[in-house]
């Protein structure tokens, strides 16, 4: 569909609804293309196409509040979803804190994000699926160990148009690129306990445009590298060691607490950050930064889910909570302003900070490098952190061998305390993005 | 009753048209996902009815499946022209320009696994919000530290018609319920979190036959209650007690992912070639069956057309077969054993469990408990994650206690178990005659999302590592 029937469907279900008794609207028609391709041992494993549009619409009659989406963006169908909505939202219960956003909020703010590639569009099924290949075949070149869980491209687009009944209307539009390459290998081992298992490991690459990619040969390179440090891997001591998170599990780490910053746990008291603005949380060295206006990355956005304009909030500065981020209904909630984060955070990322991962691993007796962290235990809501690890022992400031089926436990204040050293790799692969760090010690379990 | 065909719009010829368009450039098969799917959900929290959603989706998904490779698009116009668009993107996987003649369809009789008295997805929202309303109170009126409660009923209501290049057509109506409640109880800063949740392909009769909207808000509290008073979890090796029933979401992680055939066929899983090899105990044997009536993870036939079985994995400890989708069935040479399931119309079909459960034991429960010098209790469960490539795996209690010379001596909180699936299972020493099957809460995350089911009487495994931040019970770690 293109953007400007986009916003004529927004517009006209936002009239329908106010027609049919609504109070307030908001509709947002969202169309979305994706070619998706993954490459096994040479062959095609999946080729999927797909194009997909859904109309959201949110109602409310007397603070009653309903919302509805569809697939089917028919007029009739549109209709029907209206009045079911206003239906549905008269036999809730008033809730007073509900409201539009200020129209002083609403806008699109002046900025060139460049998010649209037109090369990703021009670029041929036929080049998608070769690039899968080479990706696949530059690994298995690397090292004749690993073998190969396949290799995918993905790319597509995505618009949404957004209206409501304060008259805001507005679009934006993305496009997106994805490169990545599972890999595996059997441990010799050596005689040791992993004899035997697989390893297993994986790297991708993405954005919002083409070049910004890392190359084919980055890609395998990462991939192999990861899978084959894996053999060999001991089970270690359980013992309280300092423990330097790679950028992988750093970024794991900084999702759960954009979630924990979200106002909806915070208002839930579902949070181990509630009642705790102004507060020291986190070690002086760590600033938490959410910037919806970073040009090319893949969480920038103009306006939020309500249509507030977007703009750089500093969440955690010098290791001081400043702000939880918020819609406009948390925001009220909480008795505070909106932050224009209706919708989820958009680009969310630790401040790096000067001296290498090398120098910080330098500076380590005896410690743990953690490449993987897996399971549901990092529970914000509670603050208890308790997951599943993967890594590197660290030895005399060397990565020494590989270390696996261990968990690391700990509390998320403990941790973010605990930052002792940021280093200076900060890289963007989505919209959440942390440099490797250091926390002075956590309990690893393990013999 | 729907007329299916009006339903979606489209008759046999229609259909045979489109099948024919798909297979136009060759390959081994190909399959039609018609799905019409309402989904509702509302929500109480903080005192008030606070918001009601309706979803509706409609769509085809189209396959088109040439050795191990898939092509696939979908569309939600189910215009012929869109329709045919979809057909010839899917058929770009096959070159042999080989094209099929017309397929005649022939309706597949089924069992139906999921009778319902009445349907959640038509029940009038009064009722729903006098459900949630009284596991609100029920909750509130525990204990004056519950300071939040959010209950929330979903239902859905999903209709599907599969059909297929080798002339089989099906229609299903599947409905699902889920009720879910969560507490949050304060004392003094700490804060802890109950959750109970149960449901499945049920209707409104689940709150008769089964669980009370009253008796989820109780039980979401006294957990909440319960984690106030618990003490950090030790750490490092110890024994293992896995109560019944939710306890099987270990079984799911451990082996259930591993045995998904995908995985063997890719020679990826831990379990690859090991057929007839001693993988577990004696004491276990592990069964995926889509047939366990009105069970969440219950299916008429799997989302390719192919009907539920009882399938046998492990068989007092000797790995038996896995569970397969047509293109894996078809690469081994044996017959699918309907675990091609899906999320939606969306996204094609691949192995994945239904209801996976392990056998009930003869040992009495509170002999295992008595037999335990020191170890961890575990009840209830947030949920696991295992690495497919050696079966090492994670899973995190919800509910769990310190046991001690045969005794459970004290609740403890924020612990991850983690082990190694073949090596745990062969570490199961007891196995109770209490077998249960979870009240209808899980789904499991590959990708796609599908409802699934678990099963498990109390087991003991010998030796099994807690991580727990707790070192002082070992002595200072080594």
């Amino acid at each position: 569909m293109r953007i400007d029937a986009m916003e004529e469907t927004a517009r006209r279900a936002v009239q329908t609804a106010l027609a049919a008794g609504a109070d307030t609207v908001e509709a947002a028609v969202v169309d979305s293309e994706q070619f998706d391709t993954t490459v096994r041992s040479g062959g095609i494993e999946t080729l999927t196409e797909s194009r997909s549009s859904r109309i959201a619409l949110s109602v409310s009659v007397n603070r009653r509040k309903a919302s509805v989406t569809s697939s089917d963006l028919s007029r009739e169908s549109i209709a029907r979803l209206v009045a079911g909505s206003v239906e549905l939202a008269r036999l809730m219960d008033e809730d007073e804190f509900f409201g539009l956003p200020d129209p002083a909020d609403l806008g699109e703010t002046p900025a060139e994000l460049d998010l649209v590639d037109d090369s990703i569009a021009r670029l041929p099924a036929d080049e998608k699926i070769a690039r899968a290949r080479r990706l696949e075949e530059t690994a298995i070149g690397m090292d004749d160990r690993v073998i190969t869980d396949g290799a995918s491209f993905t790319s597509g687009l995505e618009s949404v148009a957004f209206a409501n009944s304060l008259d805001f209307c507005g679009s934006q539009t993305q496009t997106f690129a994805a490169m990545s390459l599972s890999l595996a290998a059997g441990d010799a081992g050596g005689g040791g306990e992993n004899t035997g298992k697989r390893q297993s490991s994986y790297w991708y690459t993405a954005g919002t445009h083409l070049d910004d990619l890392e190359s084919i040969e980055e890609v395998a390179g990462r991939a192999v590298e990861r899978t084959i440090r894996k053999l060999g891997g001991r089970k270690p001591a359980t013992c309280e060691v300092p423990v330097v998170f790679d950028p992988i599990t750093a970024t794991a780490f900084l999702s759960h607490i954009a979630s924990a910053v979200g106002g909806g746990n915070i208002y839930r008291k579902s949070s181990f950050l509630v009642d705790r603005l102004g507060e020291r949380i986190a070690a002086p060295g760590v600033t938490i930064v959410e910037d919806p206006l970073l040009p090319r990355r893949l969480g920038s956005r103009l306006f939020d889910s309500e249509g507030v304009r977007t703009r750089k909030t500093v969440v955690v500065a010098g290791g001081v909570l400043e702000t939880y981020l918020m819609s406009v209904y948390q925001a009220r909630k909480l008795g505070l302003k909106t932050t224009g984060s209706a919708g989820g955070h958009s680009n969310i990322y630790m401040e790096p900070g000067e001296r290498s991962p090398e120098e910080i691993i330098a500076g380590i007796g005896r410690g743990l490098y953690l490449t993987s962290l897996f399971g549901p235990g990092a529970n914000w809501s509670t603050g208890d952190f308790s997951q599943g690890g993967q890594g590197l022992w660290i030895e005399d400031g060397r990565l020494a061998y590989p270390v696996n089926e261990f968990t690391i436990a700990g509390t998320f204040d403990g941790i973010l305390g605990g930052i002792a050293a940021i280093a200076d790799d900060l890289v963007w692969r989505k919209p959440v993005a942390a440099p490797t760090f250091m926390v002075d010690a956590m309990t690893v379990s393990g013999t | 009753m729907i007329a299916w065909q009006d339903h979606f719009g489209v008759d046999d010829k229609r259909i045979a048209a489109i099948l024919g368009t798909a297979l136009s450039r060759g390959g081994d098969f190909c399959d039609l996902f018609f799905q019409h799917t309402i989904e509702n959900q509302i929500v109480h929290e903080e005192g008030i009815v606070k918001e009601g959603h309706q979803s509706i989706s409609h769509g085809v998904g189209i396959r088109v499946v040439k050795g191990e490779g898939t092509g696939y698009a979908y569309t939600e116009e189910l215009t012929a022209g869109r329709m045919r668009d979809a057909a010839l993107t899917a058929s770009a996987i096959a070159e042999s320009g080989a094209s099929p003649g017309p397929v005649a369809l022939e309706p597949v009789h089924f069992e139906n696994r999921y009778p319902v008295v009445e349907a959640a997805t038509g029940a009038a929202l009064r009722r729903k919000i006098a459900w949630i309303e009284e596991a609100e109170r029920a909750a509130r009126a525990c204990d004056e530290r519950i300071v939040k409660v959010t209950a929330v009923l979903a239902d859905s209501l999903s209709a599907v018609m599969i059909a297929t290049s080798d002339g089989r057509i099906l229609r299903d109506m599947r409905p699902m319920l889920r009720f879910s409640v969560s507490v949050v109880a304060e004392k003094n800063g700490n804060r802890q979190i109950g959750i109970s949740s149960g449901g499945g392909r049920i209707g409104t009769e689940y709150f008769d036959t089964r669980t009370s909207p009253a008796e989820h808000g109780r039980e979401a509290a006294r957990q909440a209650l319960l984690l106030l008073e618990a003490i950090d979890a030790p750490a490092g090796p110890m024994e293992l007690i896995l109560a019944p029933a939710e306890s099987g979401v270990l079984l799911h992680e451990s082996v259930g992912h591993p045995l998904e055939a995908d995985f063997i066929r890719k020679g990826t899983s831990a379990y690859t070639d090991r057929v007839g090899d001693r993988v577990a105990s004696e004491l276990v044997t592990v069964i995926d069956d889509g047939t366990i009536p009105n069970d969440r993870g219950a299916i008429n036939f799997d989302d390719e057309g192919t009907l539920p079985r009882r399938t046998v994995l492990i068989e007092k400890g000797i790995l038996k077969g896995f569970m397969h989708d047509r293109i894996s069935a078809n690469r081994f040479g044996v017959e699918p054993t309907g675990n091609g399931r899906r999320d939606s119309y969306k996204s094609p079909p691949i192995p994945r469990m239904t209801i996976t459960y392990l056998a009930n034991g003869e040992s009495d429960p509170g002999e295992i408990l008595r037999s335990t010098k020191k170890g961890i209790f575990c009840k209830s469960f947030r949920g696991g994650q295992v690495d497919i490539s050696n079966g090492d795996f994670v899973f995190v209690p919800i509910e769990a206690y310190l046991v001690e010379g045969g005794r459970i001596t004290a609740p403890v909180k924020n612990l991850t178990i983690i082990g190694n699936g073949p090596d745990a299972l062969s570490r199961v020493t007891m196995a109770g005659n209490d077998f249960a099957f979870s009240d209808g809460r899980w789904t499991c995350g590959k990708g796609q999302h599908v409802p699934v089911g678990v099963g498990l009487p109390t087991i003991k495994i010998s030796e099994i590592t807690v991580g727990g931040s707790d070192l002082s019970a070992q002595g200072g770690g080594g």
